[in-house]
Protein backbone atom coordinates (compact mmCIF):
# COMPACT_ATOMS: atom_id res chain seq x y z
CA UNK A 1 0.00 0.00 0.00
CA UNK A 2 1.01 3.42 -0.57
CA UNK A 3 1.70 6.08 2.29
CA UNK A 4 0.14 7.88 0.29
CA UNK A 5 -0.03 11.04 3.15
CA UNK A 6 3.44 11.63 3.90
CA UNK A 7 3.78 14.52 1.15
CA UNK A 8 1.32 15.97 2.41
CA UNK A 9 1.06 16.10 6.15
CA UNK A 10 4.19 15.61 8.15
CA UNK A 11 3.29 15.72 11.89
CA UNK A 12 5.09 18.94 13.28
CA UNK A 13 5.37 19.87 16.84
CA UNK A 14 2.18 21.59 17.20
CA UNK A 15 -0.42 19.48 15.85
CA UNK A 16 -2.68 22.29 15.08
CA UNK A 17 -0.99 23.88 12.58
CA UNK A 18 -0.34 21.40 9.61
CA UNK A 19 2.88 22.21 7.66
CA UNK A 20 3.44 21.42 4.19
CA UNK A 21 6.23 18.67 2.91
CA UNK A 22 8.86 21.23 3.24
CA UNK A 23 7.96 22.45 6.54
CA UNK A 24 6.45 25.78 6.06
CA UNK A 25 3.52 26.17 7.87
CA UNK A 26 0.06 26.22 5.79
CA UNK A 27 -2.37 29.21 5.74
CA UNK A 28 -5.13 29.30 4.21
CA UNK A 29 -4.24 31.48 1.05
CA UNK A 30 -0.17 30.19 1.07
CA UNK A 31 1.64 29.94 -1.81
CA UNK A 32 2.20 26.76 -0.49
CA UNK A 33 3.14 23.33 -2.83
CA UNK A 34 0.27 21.61 -2.38
CA UNK A 35 -0.93 22.64 -5.53
CA UNK A 36 1.87 21.42 -7.88
CA UNK A 37 2.74 18.30 -5.54
CA UNK A 38 -1.02 17.24 -4.15
CA UNK A 39 -1.98 13.51 -5.50
CA UNK A 40 0.76 12.01 -7.17
CA UNK A 41 0.37 8.98 -8.89
CA UNK A 42 2.21 5.75 -8.11
CA UNK A 43 3.52 6.35 -11.77
CA UNK A 44 4.95 9.42 -10.86
CA UNK A 45 6.68 7.83 -7.85
CA UNK A 46 8.09 5.03 -9.57
CA UNK A 47 9.98 8.19 -12.15
CA UNK A 48 10.86 9.63 -8.93
CA UNK A 49 12.39 6.49 -7.73
CA UNK A 50 14.33 6.01 -10.64
CA UNK A 51 15.75 9.40 -11.43
CA UNK A 52 17.48 9.19 -7.49
CA UNK A 53 18.83 6.10 -8.38
CA UNK A 54 20.24 7.92 -11.47
CA UNK A 55 21.53 10.53 -9.63
CA UNK A 56 22.44 8.19 -6.87
CA UNK A 57 24.82 6.82 -9.55
CA UNK A 58 26.12 10.01 -11.10
CA UNK A 59 27.37 11.03 -7.59
CA UNK A 60 28.78 7.88 -5.67
CA UNK A 61 28.85 7.63 -2.16
CA UNK A 62 29.42 10.48 -0.85
CA UNK A 63 30.19 12.43 -3.80
CA UNK A 64 33.02 10.37 -5.17
CA UNK A 65 32.42 9.86 -8.36
CA UNK A 66 30.91 13.45 -8.68
CA UNK A 67 33.77 15.43 -10.44
CA UNK A 68 34.90 12.65 -12.33
CA UNK A 69 31.21 12.21 -13.96
CA UNK A 70 31.10 16.47 -13.89
CA UNK A 71 34.01 16.26 -16.44
CA UNK A 72 33.02 13.53 -18.42
CA UNK A 73 29.32 14.78 -19.07
CA UNK A 74 28.89 18.06 -18.32
CA UNK A 75 26.04 18.75 -20.52
CA UNK A 76 24.15 15.73 -18.59
CA UNK A 77 24.80 16.88 -15.72
CA UNK A 78 23.43 20.76 -16.54
CA UNK A 79 20.46 18.93 -17.91
CA UNK A 80 19.93 16.76 -15.13
CA UNK A 81 20.04 19.87 -12.66
CA UNK A 82 17.81 22.22 -14.32
CA UNK A 83 14.95 18.93 -14.26
CA UNK A 84 15.61 19.05 -10.66
CA UNK A 85 17.74 17.87 -8.29
CA UNK A 86 15.92 14.72 -6.12
CA UNK A 87 15.10 16.12 -2.70
CA UNK A 88 16.71 13.67 -0.42
CA UNK A 89 20.63 14.64 -2.33
CA UNK A 90 19.98 17.93 -2.68
CA UNK A 91 21.96 19.00 0.35
CA UNK A 92 25.12 17.15 -0.39
CA UNK A 93 24.52 18.04 -4.12
CA UNK A 94 24.82 21.63 -3.35
CA UNK A 95 28.01 21.15 -1.67
CA UNK A 96 29.46 19.32 -4.69
CA UNK A 97 28.30 22.06 -7.22
CA UNK A 98 29.09 25.13 -5.67
CA UNK A 99 32.35 23.74 -4.45
CA UNK A 100 31.83 24.33 -0.52
CA UNK A 101 32.40 20.48 -0.18
CA UNK A 102 35.95 21.33 -1.08
CA UNK A 103 36.38 24.23 1.32
CA UNK A 104 35.34 22.34 4.16
CA UNK A 105 38.00 19.59 3.95
CA UNK A 106 39.99 22.11 3.53
CA UNK A 107 39.49 23.91 6.52
CA UNK A 108 38.89 21.53 9.84
CA UNK A 109 37.65 22.91 12.55
CA UNK A 110 37.59 26.57 11.49
CA UNK A 111 34.32 27.11 11.73
CA UNK A 112 33.94 26.02 15.21
CA UNK A 113 36.83 28.35 16.07
CA UNK A 114 34.46 31.20 14.70
CA UNK A 115 31.53 30.56 16.09
CA UNK A 116 33.38 29.81 19.77
CA UNK A 117 35.86 31.89 19.90
CA UNK A 118 35.20 35.14 17.68
CA UNK A 119 32.95 38.11 18.57
CA UNK A 120 31.04 39.81 15.70
CA UNK A 121 29.78 43.50 15.39
CA UNK A 122 26.92 42.62 14.05
CA UNK A 123 25.93 40.29 16.79
CA UNK A 124 22.44 42.44 17.76
CA UNK A 125 21.87 42.86 14.66
CA UNK A 126 21.66 39.36 13.47
CA UNK A 127 20.14 38.95 16.40
CA UNK A 128 17.40 41.08 15.82
CA UNK A 129 16.17 39.43 12.33
CA UNK A 130 16.40 36.04 13.63
CA UNK A 131 12.83 35.37 14.39
CA UNK A 132 12.12 37.55 10.89
CA UNK A 133 13.73 35.15 8.76
CA UNK A 134 11.42 32.12 7.33
CA UNK A 135 9.42 33.12 10.74
CA UNK A 136 6.55 30.31 9.05
CA UNK A 137 8.99 27.48 8.93
CA UNK A 138 8.94 25.19 11.94
CA UNK A 139 13.04 24.58 12.23
CA UNK A 140 12.58 28.35 12.71
CA UNK A 141 9.72 28.94 14.60
CA UNK A 142 10.92 28.15 18.13
CA UNK A 143 12.28 30.89 19.97
CA UNK A 144 15.73 30.12 21.01
CA UNK A 145 15.52 26.62 19.16
CA UNK A 146 17.93 24.58 17.20
CA UNK A 147 16.98 26.25 13.79
CA UNK A 148 17.09 30.14 15.45
CA UNK A 149 20.86 28.68 16.48
CA UNK A 150 21.62 27.74 13.74
CA UNK A 151 20.66 30.70 11.80
CA UNK A 152 22.86 32.98 14.16
CA UNK A 153 25.94 30.77 14.40
CA UNK A 154 26.41 30.81 10.62
CA UNK A 155 25.44 34.24 10.21
CA UNK A 156 28.18 35.51 13.47
CA UNK A 157 30.48 33.04 11.76
CA UNK A 158 30.26 34.90 8.47
CA UNK A 159 30.22 37.76 9.92
CA UNK A 160 33.47 37.46 12.08
CA UNK A 161 35.11 35.94 8.75
CA UNK A 162 34.57 38.33 6.17
CA UNK A 163 34.35 41.89 8.16
CA UNK A 164 34.17 43.92 4.86
CA UNK A 165 30.82 42.97 4.54
CA UNK A 166 29.57 41.79 8.28
CA UNK A 167 26.35 40.86 8.14
CA UNK A 168 23.04 42.21 5.78
CA UNK A 169 19.71 41.36 5.89
CA UNK A 170 18.96 39.23 3.19
CA UNK A 171 21.82 36.77 4.10
CA UNK A 172 19.78 34.97 6.92
CA UNK A 173 17.45 33.67 4.07
CA UNK A 174 20.27 32.21 2.33
CA UNK A 175 21.79 31.10 5.29
CA UNK A 176 17.87 29.59 6.31
CA UNK A 177 17.73 28.08 2.86
CA UNK A 178 20.97 26.18 2.97
CA UNK A 179 20.25 24.88 6.62
CA UNK A 180 17.17 23.19 6.10
CA UNK A 181 19.39 20.89 3.71
CA UNK A 182 22.61 20.77 5.60
CA UNK A 183 24.59 21.22 8.45
CA UNK A 184 25.40 24.61 10.29
CA UNK A 185 29.22 24.13 9.39
CA UNK A 186 28.24 22.65 5.75
CA UNK A 187 25.69 25.81 5.36
CA UNK A 188 28.56 28.14 6.73
CA UNK A 189 31.10 27.28 3.73
CA UNK A 190 28.29 27.32 0.86
CA UNK A 191 28.28 31.01 1.74
CA UNK A 192 31.88 31.42 1.71
CA UNK A 193 31.84 29.73 -1.83
CA UNK A 194 29.51 31.47 -2.96
CA UNK A 195 30.45 35.54 -1.72
CA UNK A 196 34.24 34.49 -2.41
CA UNK A 197 33.84 32.83 -5.36
CA UNK A 198 34.87 29.18 -5.27
CA UNK A 199 33.19 28.27 -8.74
CA UNK A 200 31.19 31.31 -10.20
CA UNK A 201 32.06 34.71 -9.93
CA UNK A 202 32.17 35.98 -6.34
CA UNK A 203 29.38 37.84 -5.11
CA UNK A 204 30.13 39.32 -2.18
CA UNK A 205 29.88 42.56 -3.87
CA UNK A 206 25.85 41.89 -2.90
CA UNK A 207 26.16 42.52 0.29
CA UNK A 208 29.23 45.45 0.71
CA UNK A 209 28.90 49.03 1.71
CA UNK A 210 26.98 50.48 -1.01
CA UNK A 211 25.58 47.10 -2.19
CA UNK A 212 27.83 47.62 -5.70
CA UNK A 213 26.62 44.30 -7.33
CA UNK A 214 22.95 45.07 -6.74
CA UNK A 215 23.35 48.15 -8.34
CA UNK A 216 25.38 46.72 -11.35
CA UNK A 217 22.70 43.96 -11.60
CA UNK A 218 19.79 46.10 -11.46
CA UNK A 219 21.56 47.60 -14.32
CA UNK A 220 22.01 44.91 -15.98
CA UNK A 221 18.85 43.47 -15.73
CA UNK A 222 16.82 47.00 -16.88
CA UNK A 223 18.77 46.68 -20.26
CA UNK A 224 18.38 43.05 -20.57
CA UNK A 225 14.33 43.55 -20.05
CA UNK A 226 14.38 46.43 -22.81
CA UNK A 227 16.73 44.02 -24.98
CA UNK A 228 14.52 41.17 -24.61
CA UNK A 229 11.26 42.58 -23.96
CA UNK A 230 11.25 46.33 -25.70
CA UNK A 231 7.59 46.80 -25.25
CA UNK A 232 7.73 45.94 -21.63
CA UNK A 233 11.48 47.86 -21.30
CA UNK A 234 8.87 50.81 -22.51
CA UNK A 235 6.27 50.94 -20.79
CA UNK A 236 8.63 50.18 -17.55
CA UNK A 237 10.24 53.52 -18.68
CA UNK A 238 6.97 55.17 -18.88
CA UNK A 239 5.38 54.28 -16.04
CA UNK A 240 8.78 55.01 -14.22
CA UNK A 241 9.13 51.75 -12.92
CA UNK A 242 13.29 50.61 -12.68
CA UNK A 243 14.34 47.52 -11.21
CA UNK A 244 15.05 48.46 -7.92
CA UNK A 245 11.33 48.45 -7.12
CA UNK A 246 11.22 45.23 -7.46
CA UNK A 247 14.19 42.80 -8.37
CA UNK A 248 16.31 43.82 -5.63
CA UNK A 249 15.50 41.74 -3.46
CA UNK A 250 15.49 38.50 -6.27
CA UNK A 251 19.69 39.09 -6.26
CA UNK A 252 20.15 39.60 -2.71
CA UNK A 253 18.73 36.30 -1.45
CA UNK A 254 18.73 34.58 -4.79
CA UNK A 255 14.49 34.61 -4.76
CA UNK A 256 14.74 32.71 -1.28
CA UNK A 257 12.57 36.13 -0.08
CA UNK A 258 9.23 35.91 -1.00
CA UNK A 259 8.77 33.08 -4.12
CA UNK A 260 7.10 29.53 -3.10
CA UNK A 261 9.48 27.59 -1.97
CA UNK A 262 9.68 24.81 -4.52
CA UNK A 263 10.39 27.57 -7.02
CA UNK A 264 12.93 28.80 -4.78
CA UNK A 265 14.79 25.22 -4.61
CA UNK A 266 14.59 24.65 -8.32
CA UNK A 267 16.22 27.82 -8.94
CA UNK A 268 19.48 27.04 -6.23
CA UNK A 269 19.62 24.29 -8.10
CA UNK A 270 20.82 25.56 -11.25
CA UNK A 271 21.89 28.72 -10.10
CA UNK A 272 24.37 26.57 -7.82
CA UNK A 273 25.45 25.13 -10.83
CA UNK A 274 25.48 27.60 -13.87
CA UNK A 275 25.88 30.71 -11.56
CA UNK A 276 24.29 34.20 -11.19
CA UNK A 277 22.63 34.49 -14.75
CA UNK A 278 20.37 32.01 -13.67
CA UNK A 279 18.50 34.94 -11.56
CA UNK A 280 18.47 37.19 -14.63
CA UNK A 281 16.83 34.33 -16.69
CA UNK A 282 14.46 33.62 -13.88
CA UNK A 283 13.60 36.93 -13.65
CA UNK A 284 13.18 37.26 -17.39
CA UNK A 285 10.95 34.49 -17.61
CA UNK A 286 8.89 35.82 -15.03
CA UNK A 287 8.29 38.92 -16.80
CA UNK A 288 7.68 37.36 -20.19
CA UNK A 289 5.04 34.56 -18.72
CA UNK A 290 3.24 37.86 -17.65
CA UNK A 291 4.14 40.22 -20.18
CA UNK A 292 0.99 40.83 -22.01
CA UNK A 293 -0.75 41.97 -18.83
CA UNK A 294 2.37 43.93 -17.53
CA UNK A 295 2.11 45.98 -20.55
CA UNK A 296 -1.11 46.88 -19.96
CA UNK A 297 -0.93 48.31 -16.36
CA UNK A 298 -0.29 51.45 -14.64
CA UNK A 299 2.80 52.25 -12.18
CA UNK A 300 0.63 50.63 -9.06
CA UNK A 301 -0.65 47.94 -10.07
CA UNK A 302 2.37 46.98 -12.23
CA UNK A 303 4.13 47.44 -8.83
CA UNK A 304 1.78 44.88 -7.35
CA UNK A 305 1.83 42.40 -9.92
CA UNK A 306 5.58 42.29 -9.68
CA UNK A 307 5.69 41.44 -6.34
CA UNK A 308 2.70 38.83 -6.62
CA UNK A 309 2.80 36.55 -9.58
CA UNK A 310 -0.07 34.25 -10.24
CA UNK A 311 1.12 30.72 -9.27
CA UNK A 312 1.45 29.35 -12.81
CA UNK A 313 4.12 31.42 -13.38
CA UNK A 314 6.32 30.06 -10.44
CA UNK A 315 5.67 26.49 -11.18
CA UNK A 316 8.95 25.71 -12.59
CA UNK A 317 8.00 23.42 -15.21
CA UNK A 318 6.02 26.45 -16.80
CA UNK A 319 8.80 29.25 -15.58
CA UNK A 320 12.41 27.38 -16.79
CA UNK A 321 11.58 26.79 -20.40
CA UNK A 322 10.93 30.14 -20.82
CA UNK A 323 13.79 31.19 -18.63
CA UNK A 324 16.47 29.46 -20.00
CA UNK A 325 15.10 30.38 -23.51
CA UNK A 326 17.14 33.88 -22.78
CA UNK A 327 20.54 34.00 -23.94
CA UNK A 328 22.40 36.13 -21.47
CA UNK A 329 25.51 35.65 -21.34
CA UNK A 330 27.22 37.67 -23.77
CA UNK A 331 24.84 40.99 -23.19
CA UNK A 332 25.98 40.37 -19.37
CA UNK A 333 29.49 40.78 -20.10
CA UNK A 334 28.73 43.79 -22.26
CA UNK A 335 26.70 45.44 -19.94
CA UNK A 336 29.33 44.97 -17.22
CA UNK A 337 31.34 46.80 -18.91
CA UNK A 338 29.04 49.26 -20.14
CA UNK A 339 28.01 49.78 -16.34
CA UNK A 340 31.72 49.96 -15.18
CA UNK A 341 32.51 52.88 -17.86
CA UNK A 342 29.52 54.83 -16.42
CA UNK A 343 30.78 54.02 -13.21
CA UNK A 344 34.37 54.82 -13.22
CA UNK A 345 34.01 57.96 -15.88
CA UNK A 346 36.67 58.24 -18.61
CA UNK A 347 39.31 57.35 -16.33
CA UNK A 348 38.14 53.21 -16.32
CA UNK A 349 41.13 51.27 -15.65
CA UNK A 350 40.89 47.89 -17.00
CA UNK A 351 41.76 46.13 -13.38
CA UNK A 352 38.29 47.23 -12.04
CA UNK A 353 36.84 44.33 -14.33
CA UNK A 354 38.53 41.72 -12.73
CA UNK A 355 36.78 41.47 -9.35
CA UNK A 356 33.76 39.67 -11.64
CA UNK A 357 36.22 36.58 -12.82
CA UNK A 358 36.03 33.48 -11.18
CA UNK A 359 38.75 33.01 -9.35
CA UNK A 360 39.08 29.30 -8.94
CA UNK A 361 41.66 27.95 -7.08
CA UNK A 362 42.82 31.52 -6.42
CA UNK A 363 40.54 32.55 -4.50
CA UNK A 364 40.23 29.23 -2.78
CA UNK A 365 43.51 29.43 -1.44
CA UNK A 366 42.99 33.08 -0.54
CA UNK A 367 39.67 32.20 1.75
CA UNK A 368 41.48 29.82 3.10
CA UNK A 369 44.40 31.57 4.19
CA UNK A 370 42.24 34.60 5.50
CA UNK A 371 40.65 32.18 7.85
CA UNK A 372 43.68 30.21 9.07
CA UNK A 373 45.24 33.64 9.84
CA UNK A 374 41.30 33.90 11.96
CA UNK A 375 41.59 30.97 13.54
CA UNK A 376 45.35 31.68 14.62
CA UNK A 377 44.36 34.92 16.02
CA UNK A 378 40.63 33.15 18.07
CA UNK A 379 43.94 30.59 19.60
CA UNK A 380 45.66 33.19 21.00
CA UNK B 1 -4.14 39.18 -2.72
CA UNK B 2 -6.58 40.97 -4.74
CA UNK B 3 -4.98 44.76 -5.48
CA UNK B 4 -7.65 47.37 -5.53
CA UNK B 5 -7.25 50.12 -7.70
CA UNK B 6 -9.08 52.87 -6.08
CA UNK B 7 -8.52 55.17 -9.10
CA UNK B 8 -10.96 58.20 -8.05
CA UNK B 9 -8.71 60.98 -6.22
CA UNK B 10 -8.23 64.36 -6.28
CA UNK B 11 -4.49 64.71 -4.83
CA UNK B 12 -1.54 61.98 -4.77
CA UNK B 13 1.30 62.35 -1.94
CA UNK B 14 4.34 60.02 -1.94
CA UNK B 15 5.39 59.21 1.57
CA UNK B 16 8.19 57.64 3.28
CA UNK B 17 8.70 55.27 5.98
CA UNK B 18 12.59 55.09 7.51
CA UNK B 19 14.23 54.08 10.69
CA UNK B 20 16.13 52.12 11.93
CA UNK B 21 15.69 48.35 11.26
CA UNK B 22 12.51 46.62 13.38
CA UNK B 23 11.14 49.75 14.85
CA UNK B 24 7.98 48.18 13.18
CA UNK B 25 7.65 50.20 9.72
CA UNK B 26 6.03 47.18 7.91
CA UNK B 27 3.92 46.55 10.06
CA UNK B 28 2.83 50.56 10.26
CA UNK B 29 2.38 50.13 7.11
CA UNK B 30 -0.04 47.20 6.61
CA UNK B 31 -1.83 48.02 9.55
CA UNK B 32 -2.81 51.58 7.98
CA UNK B 33 -3.44 49.89 4.15
CA UNK B 34 -4.70 46.85 4.80
CA UNK B 35 -5.35 46.69 8.76
CA UNK B 36 -3.61 43.62 9.21
CA UNK B 37 -0.43 43.34 11.78
CA UNK B 38 1.37 39.65 11.90
CA UNK B 39 3.76 39.15 14.40
CA UNK B 40 5.45 36.62 12.36
CA UNK B 41 6.95 39.48 9.49
CA UNK B 42 9.73 38.94 7.68
CA UNK B 43 12.81 41.99 7.55
CA UNK B 44 12.27 44.07 4.85
CA UNK B 45 14.45 43.57 1.66
CA UNK B 46 14.89 46.72 -0.71
CA UNK B 47 11.84 48.66 -0.93
CA UNK B 48 8.22 47.64 -0.39
CA UNK B 49 5.30 49.92 -1.78
CA UNK B 50 1.76 50.34 -0.79
CA UNK B 51 -1.37 52.77 -1.52
CA UNK B 52 -4.25 54.02 0.68
CA UNK B 53 -7.00 56.76 -0.20
CA UNK B 54 -8.48 59.11 2.36
CA UNK B 55 -10.57 62.04 2.78
CA UNK B 56 -9.87 64.94 3.89
CA UNK B 57 -12.25 67.47 3.64
CA UNK B 58 -14.38 66.93 0.49
CA UNK B 59 -11.44 65.48 -1.30
CA UNK B 60 -9.61 62.38 -1.79
CA UNK B 61 -6.13 62.07 -0.68
CA UNK B 62 -4.24 59.30 -2.09
CA UNK B 63 -0.84 58.17 -0.48
CA UNK B 64 1.87 56.41 -1.86
CA UNK B 65 3.68 55.04 0.97
CA UNK B 66 7.53 53.57 0.32
CA UNK B 67 8.59 51.15 3.52
CA UNK B 68 12.19 50.82 3.22
CA UNK B 69 14.75 48.59 4.80
CA UNK B 70 16.10 50.06 7.59
CA UNK B 71 19.95 48.52 7.94
CA UNK B 72 22.46 51.21 7.31
CA UNK B 73 23.78 49.53 4.41
CA UNK B 74 20.61 49.18 2.63
CA UNK B 75 20.43 53.25 2.54
CA UNK B 76 22.18 52.67 -0.93
CA UNK B 77 18.98 51.33 -2.74
CA UNK B 78 16.57 53.30 -0.17
CA UNK B 79 17.68 56.94 -0.64
CA UNK B 80 16.74 57.08 -4.08
CA UNK B 81 13.24 56.96 -3.06
CA UNK B 82 13.25 59.75 -1.06
CA UNK B 83 13.21 61.93 -4.09
CA UNK B 84 10.21 63.45 -4.79
CA UNK B 85 8.45 62.64 -1.43
CA UNK B 86 6.40 65.11 0.26
CA UNK B 87 6.06 63.41 3.69
CA UNK B 88 7.83 60.86 5.78
CA UNK B 89 7.47 58.68 8.96
CA UNK B 90 10.82 58.52 10.63
CA UNK B 91 9.91 55.77 12.97
CA UNK B 92 11.53 54.83 16.64
CA UNK B 93 10.70 51.70 19.27
CA UNK B 94 9.84 53.61 21.91
CA UNK B 95 11.22 50.34 23.44
CA UNK B 96 14.97 50.86 22.03
CA UNK B 97 17.17 54.06 23.20
CA UNK B 98 19.12 53.59 20.45
CA UNK B 99 16.00 54.11 17.98
CA UNK B 100 15.81 56.86 19.13
CA UNK B 101 18.97 58.66 18.72
CA UNK B 102 19.27 57.85 15.54
CA UNK B 103 16.44 59.56 14.31
CA UNK B 104 18.36 62.47 13.72
CA UNK B 105 20.55 60.41 11.20
CA UNK B 106 17.61 59.93 9.33
CA UNK B 107 16.39 63.55 9.59
CA UNK B 108 19.80 64.28 8.18
CA UNK B 109 18.93 61.46 5.50
CA UNK B 110 15.62 63.46 4.70
CA UNK B 111 17.37 67.14 4.05
CA UNK B 112 20.02 65.69 2.11
CA UNK B 113 17.67 64.08 -0.31
CA UNK B 114 14.22 65.99 -0.11
CA UNK B 115 12.53 68.70 -0.44
CA UNK B 116 13.82 70.93 2.87
CA UNK B 117 9.93 71.87 3.47
CA UNK B 118 8.68 67.81 3.55
CA UNK B 119 6.27 67.26 6.07
CA UNK B 120 7.34 64.67 8.67
CA UNK B 121 6.21 63.33 11.70
CA UNK B 122 7.91 61.67 14.24
CA UNK B 123 6.66 58.47 15.32
CA UNK B 124 7.61 56.27 18.64
CA UNK B 125 5.76 52.98 17.64
CA UNK B 126 5.70 49.91 19.96
CA UNK B 127 3.62 51.63 22.99
CA UNK B 128 1.30 48.97 23.90
CA UNK B 129 4.82 47.72 25.69
CA UNK B 130 4.42 50.05 28.17
CA UNK B 131 7.02 48.06 30.89
CA UNK B 132 9.67 48.20 28.28
CA UNK B 133 9.28 51.87 27.65
CA UNK B 134 13.12 53.29 27.34
CA UNK B 135 12.20 56.66 25.61
CA UNK B 136 9.55 59.08 27.11
CA UNK B 137 7.21 60.98 25.77
CA UNK B 138 8.55 64.30 27.24
CA UNK B 139 11.85 63.59 25.47
CA UNK B 140 10.47 62.43 22.31
CA UNK B 141 7.98 66.16 22.70
CA UNK B 142 11.01 68.02 22.91
CA UNK B 143 12.95 66.72 20.46
CA UNK B 144 10.23 66.79 18.08
CA UNK B 145 10.29 70.53 18.80
CA UNK B 146 13.49 71.42 18.30
CA UNK B 147 13.25 69.85 15.15
CA UNK B 148 10.45 71.19 13.73
CA UNK B 149 8.56 67.82 13.36
CA UNK B 150 4.92 66.52 14.19
CA UNK B 151 5.15 63.68 16.69
CA UNK B 152 2.92 60.61 17.66
CA UNK B 153 3.32 57.26 19.78
CA UNK B 154 1.67 54.52 17.79
CA UNK B 155 1.32 50.85 18.42
CA UNK B 156 0.75 49.09 14.96
CA UNK B 157 -0.29 45.64 17.23
CA UNK B 158 -2.55 47.33 19.14
CA UNK B 159 -3.75 49.50 16.20
CA UNK B 160 -3.05 53.01 18.02
CA UNK B 161 -2.83 55.74 16.72
CA UNK B 162 -1.34 54.41 13.40
CA UNK B 163 -4.62 55.58 11.14
CA UNK B 164 -3.85 59.22 13.42
CA UNK B 165 -0.18 59.59 12.37
CA UNK B 166 -0.67 58.48 8.21
CA UNK B 167 -3.96 61.13 8.38
CA UNK B 168 -2.21 64.00 10.31
CA UNK B 169 1.03 63.92 7.95
CA UNK B 170 -2.23 63.06 4.53
CA UNK B 171 -3.69 66.38 5.97
CA UNK B 172 -0.91 68.59 6.54
CA UNK B 173 0.81 68.52 3.02
CA UNK B 174 -3.34 68.61 2.09
CA UNK B 175 -3.39 71.80 3.68
CA UNK B 176 -0.54 73.17 2.07
CA UNK B 177 -0.98 71.78 -1.16
CA UNK B 178 -4.96 73.18 -1.54
CA UNK B 179 -3.97 76.64 0.32
CA UNK B 180 -0.94 76.87 -2.53
CA UNK B 181 -3.54 75.97 -5.41
CA UNK B 182 -6.01 78.51 -4.03
CA UNK B 183 -3.65 81.41 -3.87
CA UNK B 184 -2.93 81.17 -7.42
CA UNK B 185 -6.21 79.95 -8.50
CA UNK B 186 -5.45 76.73 -9.91
CA UNK B 187 -8.72 74.47 -9.64
CA UNK B 188 -7.30 72.12 -6.96
CA UNK B 189 -10.14 68.86 -8.21
CA UNK B 190 -6.82 68.77 -11.81
CA UNK B 191 -3.76 67.64 -10.01
CA UNK B 192 -1.64 65.11 -12.25
CA UNK B 193 -2.47 61.84 -12.25
CA UNK B 194 -0.67 58.87 -12.33
CA UNK B 195 2.74 58.14 -11.22
CA UNK B 196 3.80 61.97 -10.87
CA UNK B 197 4.23 62.02 -7.19
CA UNK B 198 6.37 65.43 -6.88
CA UNK B 199 3.17 67.37 -5.75
CA UNK B 200 5.36 70.65 -5.21
CA UNK B 201 7.70 73.07 -5.37
CA UNK B 202 9.54 74.21 -2.66
CA UNK B 203 6.67 76.84 -2.33
CA UNK B 204 4.36 74.36 -1.50
CA UNK B 205 5.18 72.64 1.42
CA UNK B 206 6.62 75.96 2.73
CA UNK B 207 3.18 76.96 4.29
CA UNK B 208 4.03 73.33 6.57
CA UNK B 209 6.64 75.36 9.12
CA UNK B 210 3.79 78.08 9.49
CA UNK B 211 0.24 76.13 9.88
CA UNK B 212 2.68 74.05 12.88
CA UNK B 213 4.24 72.08 14.47
CA UNK B 214 4.03 69.13 17.42
CA UNK B 215 0.82 68.60 17.23
CA UNK B 216 0.33 65.20 18.53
Amino acid sequence: MDKKDVDDIEPGPSPSRPVDRFGFIKTEQSNSPEGILKSRSTNERGREERRIRKWRKMIGAGGSDWKHYVRRNPHVVKRRIRKGIPDCLRGLVWQLISGSRDLLLMNPGVYETLVIYETSTSELEIIRDISRTFPSHIFFQQRHGPGQRSLYNVLKAYSVYDRDVGYVQGMGFIAGLLLLYMSEEDAFWLIVALLKGAVHAPMEGLYQAGLPLVQQYLFQFEKLVQEHMPKLGQHFIEEMINPSMYASQWFITVFSYSFPFPMTLRVWDVFLYEGIKVVFQVGLGLLRFCHDDLVKLPFEELLHSLRYFPDEATDPDTLFPLAFSFKVNSSLEELEKEYRKRLDGPNASSSSSKRLQPLKSKTMSRAVSQVLSISNVGKK
Amino acid sequence: MAYRADDDYDYLFKVVLIGDSGVGKSNLLTRFTRNEFSLESKSTIGVEFAIRSIRVDDKVVKAQIWDTAGQERYRAITSAYYRGAVGALVVYDVTRHVTFENVERWLKELKDHTDANIVIMLVGNKADLRHLRAVSVEDAKAFAEREYTFFMETSALEAMNVEDAFTEVLTQIYRVVSKKALDIGDDPAAPPRGQTINVGSKDDVSAVKKAGCCSS
